[in-house]
């Protein structure tokens, strides 16, 4: 398994059933305590787990059911942050924004339980997921620190100890989201110190992953942050990023987005086929894990399993028309 | 000196009632109510909103921008053969605009948000600034599936928005404020960009202004003051060297200078305020002074927006005494 080319995987995050968004109102209202809704969560875990080992899915995720907000759910459970009155995501979505009002620590571990749970689940592994330090801090009003940096910084220790703590846990795969990187290309510095915080000493694979913003102005630099994997959206760009690594080669292994996530459409095998071969020109099949753009949160749970089961299949199709590294090097 | 709102306001609150047209866009998507009901309410809410600039102490308000989807559709996706599309990420603001869909030439057949203009004027006992997107920006967030390069885009834009600006001109609004941020990311497109300005602008009628935000305006600063509008307001949160860079440029122009931060929570302080107007009058002199936030107050509470006014009205007030 560790030696399979293209190996399959999920960005995170997988639609929540009806069953949970209503779990989550209630508990918000007091009208359902945590242990119930926690129950609640861990059967949602267990059929998205399920659902992934049915597909053939090779690099597992818990789905992420028992959060809501990626940056929200770490500030709750850090010191330091307190939330925000209604600020406005787009259109007529509203949510509250944390805010960094005291120094930041992590008193707990926080999401080491859960991913004990997931990994107890599947013989697969089951990727750590946490989100980054300028992430946290780019989606967070700052009160407390006197900038930006110190606020990362402080932000990046409190990640590294998530992530020690995991791979103490047997994690061997942690993702860590910088989703807000490429909005700020005079920052993306900041990020590369701030996750070589977070990184420093560890040994388990770290994966992160970057949505579709300024490219053009963070790339190659992007590079430089010390980690393995870099996830990015392919499909929704139709693959133009790739025109990128033709003067500026990617060197780190990449997370190959390969079906577009904010699409109800549902992306043909021969299209991902396409799409893969593409990518293969640039970038090396040991190397490349194959997966849709980003988090599947907002398809149905039947959009996500039509796409990621042709990722599946188109995957395959591309192995074992190239076959396996140690065939191709003989 | 004058105190001024730069355009957005949030436009829900954290009470039942502060939520009212958060629920009725909701009904109306429900198809419970219809188009003139939720105009109805988009009203109330904008006369309410101008009424707090007011209580605040402001000199010339907005209408909030409070019937905008996000800051670069609202007009675009009225245009002919601009359509609206998916969610793209608005800078580093972590919100999401509706991506302009150009589908063949954009053009102009009538107003299209003149009439909320015309509205405010009516409700306002204090002058009304209109604030339109500018071109450029639009533009550089449109999916163009017609024109295949940025320019004529651009430039069909500036024509057809020129024709929004001359009747949002009509209704009698105090001040037309172009909003054009993207430039300060893309310095390198100056020359289009000073083009599609001076076409937006054509006979234009009235006070002008342009405001620039979320980047660092220092290079540019000689050729803002250059373009042909009565006023430059300026981001000072991003960029607070920017005050400094105005030093012997304005040459009578009217400079907006931000001091208080649109983008986060936290307070200035009251001596921090004044000290940067007093600075910003020793540099571009009180007669041509507008006093701001940074950017639009929609990235902040409610609560805090208010907030934020007021501290800058006290600013003010100390630092004119």
């Amino acid at each position: 398994m560790a030696n399979q080319i293209l190996q399959t995987t999920s960005v995170g995050s997988f639609p929540k059933p009806d069953y949970i968004t209503k779990a989550r109102t209630k508990a918000r209202r007091g009208d359902m305590d945590t242990a119930e809704l926690k129950e609640l969560e861990q059967q949602a875990t267990r059929e998205v787990i399920q659902l992934q080992e049915d597909l053939d899915i090779d690099v597992i995720v818990d789905g992420e059911m028992y959060r809501g907000d990626m940056a929200e759910y770490f500030a709750q459970q850090m010191r330091g942050f307190e939330s925000s009155g209604l600020v406005r995501s787009y259109g007529n979505r509203y949510y509250h924004k944390p805010i960094v009002v005291d120094a930041i620590e992590r008193p707990n571990a926080i999401t080491v339980e859960w991913w004990k749970y997931a990994q107890s689940l599947t013989n697969k592994p089951v990727k750590g997921m946490l989100t980054g330090p300028y992430t946290m801090m780019d989606w967070s009003f700052i009160e407390y620190y006197p900038n930006r940096r110190e606020c990362t910084l402080a932000l990046a220790r409190a990640i590294h100890d998530e992530v020690v703590d995991l791979e103490k846990a047997g994690a061997t795969i942690i993702q860590v989201d910088e989703p807000a990187l490429s909005a700020r290309a005079d920052e993306v510095e900041l990020a590369i110190e701030a996750m070589g915080i977070v990184t420093q000493g560890v040994s388990a694979k770290i994966v992160t992953h970057i949505c579709y913003g300024t490219f053009d102005k963070i790339y190659p630099r992007m590079l430089d942050l010390p980690l393995d994997q870099i996830d990015l959206e392919f499909a929704n760009s139709h693959y133009r990023l790739l025109d990128h690594f033709e003067k500026n080669p990617f060197t780190k292994e990449v997370g190959y987005g390969v079906v577009d996530i904010h699409s109800h459409r549902i992306e043909s095998v021969d299209e991902i086929v396409a799409g893969i071969k593409k990518g293969l020109e640039y970038i090396p099949a040991e190397k490349m894990y194959v997966d849709p753009d980003c988090g599947l949160k907002t398809r149905t749970w039947e959009e996500s399993k039509a796409k990621l089961a042709n990722i599946v299949t188109a995957v395959k199709i591309v192995r074992a028309e190239i076959g396996q590294p140690s065939a191709r090097n003989a | 000196m004058i105190l001024a709102g730069l355009g957005s306001y949030p436009r829900v609150g954290d009470t039942t009632e502060l939520q009212r047209l958060r629920r009725g866009i909701h009904r109306f998507d429900r198809k419970e109510i219809d188009r003139d009901d939720l105009n109805a309410i988009a009203d109330d809410v904008t006369a309410e909103v101008i009424r707090e600039q007011v209580r605040a102490g402001l000199d010339w308000v907005t209408d909030g921008c409070i019937r905008w989807e996000d800051m670069v559709s609202h007009v675009a996706n009225k245009l002919p053969n601009v359509r609206r599309g998916g969610l793209l990420r608005y800078f580093d603001s972590n919100t999401y605009v509706r991506q302009p869909v150009v589908t063949g030439p954009v053009g102009w057949e009538q107003p299209v948000v003149a009439a909320e203009s015309a509205f405010a004027v009516a409700e306002s006992p204090k002058p009304v600034k209109a604030v339109v997107t500018g071109p450029y920006t639009v533009a550089k967030y449109c999916d163009d599936q017609h024109y295949g390069s940025l320019e004529p885009l651009v430039m069909d834009l500036a024509a057809a928005l020129n024709k929004e600006l001359k009747a949002i001109a009509a209704t009698g609004v105090s001040c037309v404020q172009i909003d054009e941020p993207s430039i300060l990311q893309e310095p390198g497109d100056w020359a289009l960009f000073e083009r599609a300005i001076t076409r937006l602008m054509d006979g234009v009628p009235g006070t002008t202004a342009i405001a620039t935000y979320f980047g660092d305006a220092v290079p540019l600063v000689s050729q803002l003051l250059g373009l042909p509008f009565n006023l430059v307001y300026f981001d000072c949160s991003y960029a607070p060297l920017v005050v400094d860079a105005l030093r012997g440029k304005t040459d009578g122009k009217h400079v907006g200078v931000s001091v208080v931060d649109a983008r986060n929570t936290k307070l200035e302080s009251l001596e921090d305020v004044q000290g940067n107007i007093q600075m910003a009058q020793d540099i571009v002199g009180s007669h041509a002074l507008h006093i701001t936030p940074s950017a639009g107050l929609e990235f902040l509470p409610r609560t805090r927006a208010y907030e934020k006014l007021e501290r800058m009205v006290a600013g003010a007030t100390v630092a004119t005494r």
